[in-house]
């Protein structure tokens, strides 16, 4: 099942990407990143999870979602351009993709709770959003200047039944509700799984969205395919962490 | 290879702006002073506030595999309306980064004629509140 | 032999149990101060972090020292710098984040620590896994590489930690950041696990913020650090004479604490 595409691959055993990536945690959670890839590893690998991954993103998570031309931005741009529409995905974002393959991956692994950031809050919601529907205990954490640009989404994790944690230290941002999420893992990581956001963080972590994010890339294809698009000239995606980016470029 | 092109936010863009750190549980590249203190990124999306970026888009930028571009915060606004009136897409402000790249660079870097795939990643809801503040300062 | 741990293991042959206090390096201005009391008080080792914009293991008040330092400019050239005035025998222990060494470059930053007498480094977030080149960096400094042994560690990974780690073993007491205050420690059980496998000296840090806390860990292992509980108190503004009694009422605790069990 893995998306060994010409183009995104599989890190060493190291976690490393050429120079970048690897594993730089406190000791204490060691044990629990090493589980985290045996148990993704594995899962990946079994038809059965990847059936209902694939299962729960079509009956619950709003997939596939389409390709639209831009006809009329094509036109005022000289260009033709598709557009992959992960805005209609459930909660209003491609994080949904990443968030029903790690809450089924946290439930496999027997643990009945997840913690995750949240910038925007999309990927918060998100989580809130797969918490719910998979009966796991949740708890947002969102840097405090974040909360009050993004008020409505904390009050939209709450009603999913989050608890929305405000983070008061460092720049009050993305960043430090990161921080904030791995010092809770610390206290917790025995019954509870770190839901991160992007492709970022420790391994296996870059690889695992990556991977959870791929259904984009390959739908694309097939979508672009149909309207008679064997391959376009270029590929463009925002970049924070880089999960949509990763997602759709396998 | 066709060509990937990632957009990120002018004030948070740790591959054009950045250095090999690490943080997070990563090496990649990252928003750092000269002493290795994170600095802090500044973008009108909390989304793309972040100083760093996943370990294989550092990567795939030094192996020149693929491109990272950035896209700044007034360019982003007037791409955010253009696409919500000629396609009746609002999209989220993190998304409309990768629009107001492919405005800027249409005719320019881009040959006209191009068939281009653009991941919309999300919709906007969430930033309506906030740009329509941002549109009232402007006035 | 790294010296460090030549120094640490003839405290413990001679019976003493250690006390390590922490103190954030330029944190405030008279820090190396308060270091000099520490040290004169019957601190054995002392532990200096090196502040990091993002300190991972940290709980609220070693953030708030580290953010006090920063705004202060402290770096680690600068650290280095204070440090020839400071006038203190026994051993100094770095403690700061990868990141920190890793942009000055591992080979000038283990050498720039030497230079100003630290003789051992505690990186939190550098695993076993990431450590082979800051290994090599410090062993060509006589550097001791310190390792963390976790609750969450299984036996296979401790007895790996056991035998990498110079200077002597970190046996983190809970599974927390630094500061937070609650349950029993089982750094004494790790103690005794790494004691199994290996000779070098074992503390117990994270979760110690009472002499009778520390005089507890220190029956099992030889010796206690107390981080959090130190700094909490420098703070709030304490003078000299405050870091003092601090330090000789853990001093006091531990020079009567039982005889460690080597059964």
């Amino acid at each position: 099942m893995e998306s060994v595409g010409p183009f995104m691959r599989r890190p060493d055993a190291t976690g490393r990407f050429g120079d970048f990536g690897g594993r730089f945690v406190p000791e204490a959670l060691m044990p629990a990143c090493l589980e985290l890839e045996l148990a993704f590893s594995e899962a990946w690998a079994d038809e059965e999870f990847v059936g209902e991954f694939h299962g729960v993103l079509e009956s619950f998570g709003g997939r596939p979602t389409p390709v639209t031309e831009l006809t009329r931005l094509s036109e005022h741009l000289g260009l033709r351009i598709f557009a992959k529409r992960e805005d209609l995905a459930h909660t209003g974002s491609h994080k949904i993709n990443n968030v029903i393959g790690q809450t089924l991956l946290t439930k496999r692994m027997g643990k009945p709770r997840v913690i995750a950031e949240t910038g925007a809050g999309q990927h918060g919601v998100a989580t809130a959003t797969a918490a719910a529907r998979l009966g796991l205990e949740c708890t947002i954490y969102m840097g405090e200047v974040d909360t009050h640009r993004q008020a409505l989404n904390v009050f939209r994790m709450e009603l999913l039944g989050a608890t929305v944690v405000p983070v008061t230290s460092g720049s009050k941002t993305l960043k430090d509700a990161v921080n904030e999420a791995m010092r809770e893992w610390v206290t917790c990581v025995s019954d509870t799984h770190y839901c991160l956001g992007s492709v970022m963080g420790p391994h296996p972590f870059p690889w695992m969205v990556r991977e959870f994010q791929s259904i984009i890339g390959r739908e694309a294809t097939e979508q672009l395919h149909a309207l008679g698009v064997a391959e376009p000239d270029l590929v463009v995606a925002c970049v924070g962490g880089g999960s949509n980016a990763a997602g759709i470029r396998r | 290879m066709l060509p990937a092109f990632g957009v990120e936010a002018a004030g948070g863009s740790a591959i054009r702006t950045g250095s090999p750190g690490v943080l997070h549980g990563m090496r990649s590249m990252l928003l750092q002073d000269e002493f290795g203190q994170i600095e802090e990124a500044h973008s009108i999306s909390a989304g793309l506030d972040y100083p760093g970026i996943g370990p294989e888009h550092a990567y795939l930028a030094h192996a020149q595999r693929a491109q990272y571009e950035s896209a700044t915060d007034d360019e982003v606004i007037p791409a955010l309306q253009l696409l919500s009136e000629l396609e009746g897409i609002v999209p989220a402000l993190e998304t409309a980064h990768a629009i107001a790249w492919l405005v800027r660079e249409a005719r320019v870097s881009i040959a006209p004629g191009s068939t281009v795939l653009v991941n919309l990643s999300g919709r906007g809801d969430k930033d309506v509140a906030q740009v329509r503040e941002i549109l009232r300062g402007a006035k | 032999m790294t010296s460090l741990e030549t120094s640490l293991r003839s405290l413990r042959d001679g019976g003493r149990k250690a006390f390590v206090p922490y103190f954030m390096a330029g944190a405030s201005k008279d820090w190396l101060r308060h270091v000099e009391a520490a040290a004169h008080a019957g601190a054995d080792a002392i532990e200096i972090g090196l502040p990091f914009s993002d300190p991972m293991i940290d709980g609220v008040v070693i953030q708030e020292a580290a953010l006090r330092s920063l705004e202060r400019g402290t770096s680690i050239d600068s650290v280095v710098s204070e440090l020839d005035d400071l006038e203190v025998d026994v051993p100094l222990i770095a403690m700061t984040y990868y990141n920190v060494v890793l942009h000055g470059g591992l080979e000038r930053s283990a050498s720039l620590l030497r230079g100003a007498r630290v003789s051992g480094v505690i990186i939190p977030d550098l695993p076993l896994e990431e450590a082979l080149e800051w290994e090599g960096a410090c062993a060509q400094h006589d550097l001791a590489t310190i390792f963390l042994v976790a609750p969450s560690t299984p036996p296979t990974r401790l007895e790996m930690i056991a035998q990498r780690t110079k200077g002597f073993c970190y046996a983190q007491g809970r599974m927390a950041v630094t500061g937070t205050p609650g349950a029993r420690s089982e750094g004494g059980a790790i103690a005794t696990a790494v004691r199994a496998v290996t000779d070098v000296p074992v503390y117990v840090g994270i979760g110690i913020s009472t002499p009778a806390q520390a005089s507890d860990a220190a029956s099992q292992a030889d010796g206690a650090i107390v981080g959090t509980a130190m700094v909490e108190l420098l703070l709030r503004g304490a003078s000299v004479g405050d870091v003092e009694s601090f330090v000789a009422s853990f001093r006091h605790a531990l020079d009567h604490a039982p005889a460690t069990d080597f059964a």
